[in-house]
């Protein structure tokens, strides 16, 4: 019997080794969930928005002999005049992170208060922030433009108003008592300008009476739910602050491109270029270390949920240019709003 | 206490085992060469620049370094991990077939050393020469990289130590299998086979239902629910390398699994060992 305890002890220790390795088995193995989409590119849902977002427009012919041009083009796009050297040029997709799980979570965790602003603007113009609008535009020259559906928008309703006129086949002037312009274009477009000439430009654009010139935003930057060019000092506002960081920006930074992913969590790409690839190489660094002493000082002040956003953010070099890639898991934003962010539970 | 000195005498042979020392010697070359041949640009943290072998500065991913380094820690996880297991089966092989060796046994059997404490000081020696390599090689490569870079990660030490653990119970029946035969080649074997078996064991969800055969997929998820999962305790600790976040409840229940099946190996082989005559 003596002899026979170390078989009967190795069958009970193998059986509970089995029940223990077994039990284990549960462990979460292999790369975690930390791969937030980035809009790097267009997605094949981003081209098939694009083709179904063009219209067709007239274009004013080279001549006055020539044959009227028609050509398929974004209306948005088009309406915009064109970008000089720093000016921005971002849209936003309204409708889209209206309806992104983000934006889902922040609408449940909205106010009595904000709810009821939104009523008494739809009460007020006949358009509902939440359902009819669907782009929103900062173009060149501190141009605005709304898209959507204005079917219902109620002019007279806007404060300030002073006379408002038709313009062209489909549009119309308003103009307000503080010396800003507005135009309302197919009841799908409103467009708030600083002159007359910028509100009756957008609407020439559109109508093809002036030529075409090079759109502030090409096609093929249109793509995720927010995207353009901003300046120097929007990003800077952004980054964690670091000496010299705005000042090289504004010095090797020549265009900022900007493409932001809401469809799952929310990540954001700025596409850096500069003349300068030196200097732009020298910009990139000190935006990679100004985010590192960033997260080390999250990790000290035990701020883990900030150092592990930062964990994400990156600078990718790329000669004359680098990619920053910023992300925010929706997890992060469902603990920072709290338990108002989950969905309600089913009856 | 007895099986202590024999651990310590297990480990004084080591130090004159040629395979072993080269097996240290090489992974001190391994760590001479990162440290010599790696130049990093570090800036206030974040990873700037890398030069591997002189070659030109290349461009990297600008990141905080120890986030830049994870996927590296990542790799040479995967490299320790699963090389130290196979290169460890192959160079400790031969220690308990040379315990038992005749002439050796003998004289040991006469001294006043119980059987048990002979197998458990073995089993406890190797265990100990086992853990040092593991954690040499991981803590030499933190080493130099945080000499390299400023950085100390020490996730990859307990990486190393997830090795040493699971070697436990590959070495348990590597020396029952001793005990059996008194074969280093047949020690090796048994410590590969269970090598490649745990690695199989850690697929076996996957692996059973292509069993056409009920009784063929119950007979395979029977034996392998007994033998240690290698290759789910391998991504253990390539993402612990990694810091990624691991259940730790559930790691515990597995590497305490893994100790217990080396125990009850060395248990089988001291059964054994009682009843043979020499």
């Amino acid at each position: 019997m003596k002899r026979l305890g170390w078989l009967l002890l190795a069958v009970v220790l193998l059986v509970a080794a089995a029940w223990l390795m077994r039990g284990g088995e549960s462990v979460d193995t292999g790369p975690k969930r930390t791969d937030v989409h980035l809009p790097r590119r267009a997605t094949p849902d981003d081209v098939k928005r694009m083709h179904r977002r063009r219209t067709l427009l007239p274009r004013k012919p080279a001549s006055p002999d020539a044959p009227p041009i028609v050509e398929v083009q974004d209306p948005v796009l088009r309406a915009l005049p064109p970008r000089g050297p720093g000016d921005d040029a971002v849209v936003v997709e309204l409708n889209a992170i209206r309806h992104s799980p983000a934006a889902e979570m922040f609408l449940r965790c909205m106010d009595e208060d904000a709810k009821q602003k939104l009523q008494e603007l739809r009460d007020k113009f006949g358009v509902d922030p939440l359902q009819d609008l669907d782009r929103f535009v900062l173009g060149p020259n501190e141009t605005v433009l709304v898209s959507g559906d204005f079917a219902d928008f109620d002019t007279s309703a806007l404060d300030g108003l002073k006379s408002q006129a038709s313009y062209g086949d489909q549009g119309t002037l308003l103009e307000y008592a503080d010396g800003q312009y507005a135009a309302t274009w197919n009841d799908e477009m409103v467009i708030f300008a600083d002159s007359l000439e910028e509100a009756q430009g957008a609407l020439d654009r559109l109508e093809g009476r002036t030529p075409v010139t090079e759109s502030a935003l090409p096609e093929s930057a249109a793509y995720g739910e927010a995207y353009g060019y901003v300046g120097p000092e929007l990003l800077a506002r952004m980054l964690p602050p670091r000496d010299g960081l705005e000042e090289q920006l504004l010095a090797a930074a020549q265009d900022i491109e900007l493409h932001l992913d809401t469809r799952s969590d929310v990540g954001a790409v700025f596409d850096v270029r500069g003349d300068d690839p030196a200097a732009v190489e020298e910009l990139g660094v000190m935006i990679g270390a100004a985010l590192s002493v960033a997260r080390i000082k999250a990790r000290t002040d035990g701020d883990d949920e900030l150092s592990q956003l930062l964990d994400m953010a990156k600078v990718i070099p790329d000669g004359d240019r680098f990619r920053l890639e910023m992300a925010v898991p929706l997890d992060y934003l469902r603990k920072q709003l709290g338990a108002c962010a989950e969905p309600p539970a089913a009856p | 206490m007895t099986a202590w000195y024999v651990a310590l005498d297990v480990l004084r042979e080591a130090a004159s085992r040629r395979w072993l020392l080269a097996l240290f010697a090489l992974i001190a070359a391994l760590l001479i060469t990162v440290g010599l041949s790696l130049e990093m640009r570090v800036v206030d943290g974040a990873l700037a620049a890398v030069k591997l072998f002189g070659q030109e500065e290349r461009e990297v991913t600008v990141q905080a370094v120890d986030v830049a380094l994870r996927p590296l820690f990542r790799g040479v996880s995967f490299f320790i991990f699963f090389g130290g297991l196979f290169f460890g089966a192959l160079v400790t092989a031969d220690f308990a077939p040379s315990l038992l060796a005749p002439g050796r046994i003998e004289h040991l059997l006469s001294l006043p050393v119980r059987r048990a404490s002979l197998l458990l000081g073995t089993y406890v020696g190797v265990l100990i020469i086992a853990a040092v390599a593991f954690l040499f090689a991981a803590g030499g490569f933190v080493l130099v990289l945080g000499v390299k870079t400023g950085a100390y990660v020490a996730d990859l030490v307990y990486a190393g130590l997830l090795g040493a653990l699971t070697f436990a119970a590959l070495y348990g029946a590597m020396l029952t299998c001793a005990v059996f035969v008194r074969s280093a080649a047949a020690s090796a074997f048994a410590g590969l086979l269970l090598f490649a078996a745990g690695i199989v064991a850690s697929f076996r969800y996957e692996i059973s239902p292509s069993f056409s055969s009920d009784f063929a997929r119950q007979v395979f998820e029977w034996v392998t629910m007994f033998l240690p999962p290698v290759a789910t305790v391998g991504q253990l600790a390539m993402d612990i390398a990694a810091s990624t976040p691991v259940d730790s409840g559930a790691l515990a229940r597995t590497m305490g699994g893994m100790v217990l099946f080396g125990v009850a190996m060395v248990a089988l082989g001291v059964w054994r060992f009682e009843r043979m005559d020499f």
